[in-house]
């Protein structure tokens, strides 16, 4: 049976592991460095609490920053108050600044943008999306169509197109 | 993945590549998950010997990034990984649980000792921080109450004050907000540069504000051309003027707590009550006789 310490010691090399990919996932989600470090650090700290019990690390993780990150109700105040951006997803204090899709996904909803990451970063299915965030498949088609429709308005159709001047937002 | 949303995926990746990779977070996470670990048993506790944690805990109360108190349900030993769609009920958070009870016992019996008081703003910084300075821990019992945070690079130390003030409002620091504090930067004649400012009026006539700021002292100072960086948050109304004095650990080191952060901190309702608590400290504190400390007792408003 597994002491304490063999425990803490997998944790750690969990951790050595995997935080990357879960501050890549928070980055996307949250679209601020220190935000994105908060919300690793909250989900590693839950995954040690659940650490005993679980077989797959990795996605135990996955899910629970996840949900952190779309229960989390300070964080929506906080961007509605002092960080959400304009319509246009343009940030108005620099207007030749070239828009990355970091700061264009801080535009989307919290759940639409929780789909991107999980049908576009991560590659799940609709399914497996749908299964993920607990609604339906149709709801994640229509989102994902709705996201990819808001972020080539800003973006460009390939995504890959530099924004030097505001677009009208449609 | 089609190949448009392939180029979606490739300048996501590019601009990830791009970014720093995170620090080490096993010991921070290892230190706040056998923390939650500890709150869990202490809210579990509190709920056997009958007290109502929920009672102690402000209506606006809601599970927050830090919420320990219930975890997500956990799927991952079974095949069957869905998962609720509807937002969960609140959770108590046991660290704002044990800050409400900190400053309900400290003004328990009427007035609020030092170590009362004290004992309210370790636990109250402590839930309220975010997470990535996992908690605070008292480290001072001289003049001020002071604390340190446990994780950060750097490491953080706070100090808080709950005072009145003379004069009128129109002339303290904070009433004109950030343009104030930047004007008296642009006029000061040592270098004092505002790296990051946020201000907010919110409330029964609040007044927040919060700076993060580098400093290089004049030939006149006690340390000319030494640059230090600090920060603060002030909260001012009507009477009442609280001062969080912030001093990043380390040489050279610079703050890494933004203004909106410290700004939002200051609105928190249990902020907000740890203040009223420190309105009845400040009444019920005593100074040296010679302290030539004017003695301007706060009030809370309403």
């Amino acid at each position: 049976m597994r002491d304490r310490h063999d425990r803490q010691a997998e944790f750690t090399d969990f951790v050595a592991s995997g935080q990357q990919r879960l501050h890549r996932q928070a980055m996307l989600l949250t679209g601020e460095p220190s935000r994105a470090q908060d919300l690793v650090q909250v989900t590693l700290e839950k995954v040690f609490v659940a650490w005993a019990r679980i077989e797959d690390p990795g996605a135990y993780a996955h899910r629970t920053l996840l949900h952190s990150f779309l229960h989390d109700r300070r964080r929506a105040r906080r961007e509605r108050e002092l960080l959400a951006l304009p319509d246009g997803a343009r940030d108005e204090r620099r207007p030749d600044h070239a828009l990355t899709v970091i700061e264009a996904m801080r535009g989307l909803p919290p759940r639409m943008r929780a789909v991107v990451v999980l049908r576009y970063w991560e590659g799940e299915s609709v399914a497996a999306t749908a299964r993920t965030l607990g609604i339906s498949e149709g709801t994640v088609k229509s989102t994902s169509a709705r996201a990819l429709a808001q972020l080539r308005d800003v973006l460009g159709e390939t995504f890959d197109e530099r924004t030097t001047t505001h677009q009208e937002a449609r | 993945m089609s190949p448009t949303t392939e180029d979606l995926r490739r300048r996501m990746a590019d601009e990830l590549d791009a970014l720093p990779d995170l620090p080490d977070l096993s010991g921070p996470a290892l230190a706040g998950g056998l923390r939650r670990q500890r709150r869990r048993r202490y809210a579990v506790a509190l709920a056997a010997t009958g007290i109502v944690v929920a009672a102690l805990v402000p209506a606006a109360l809601v599970a927050t990034g830090r919420d320990a108190g219930a975890p997500a349900p956990d799927r991952s030993h079974v095949a069957d990984t869905s998962t609720t769609a509807a937002t969960p009920a609140p959770v108590p958070d046991p660290a704002l649980a044990r800050a409400a009870e900190a400053r309900a016992a400290a003004e328990a019996d009427g007035s609020v000792t030092r170590a009362e008081w004290d004992d309210a703003v370790t636990a109250t910084l402590d839930a309220l921080l975010p997470p990535r300075f996992g908690g605070v821990e008292l480290t001072s019992n001289d003049a001020v109450t002071m604390v340190r945070t446990r994780a950060g690079m750097p490491r953080l130390d706070l100090w808080m004050g709950v005072n009145g003030y003379a004069g009128s409002r129109a002339i303290q620091p904070g009433s004109g907000g950030c343009p104030q504090v930047q004007q008296a930067a642009d006029e000061s004649d040592f270098t004092w540069d505002i790296l990051d400012c946020a201000d907010a009026r919110f409330g029964d006539g609040f007044q927040a504000l919060a700076t993060s700021e580098r400093v290089v002292g004049g030939q006149m100072s006690d340390s000319p051309g030494v640059e230090t960086y600090a920060g603060g948050a002030l909260l001012l109304n009507d009477a009442l003027f609280v001062e969080i004095g912030i001093k990043p650990v380390g040489e050279e080191a610079r703050l890494t707590i933004r203004a909106a952060e410290l700004v939002e901190l200051l609105r928190t309702p249990d902020f907000l009550d740890l203040v009223r608590v420190g309105v009845i400290y400040a009444r019920d504190r005593t100074y040296p006789a010679n302290s030539g400390f004017e003695r301007i007792d706060p009030v809370w408003p309403g």
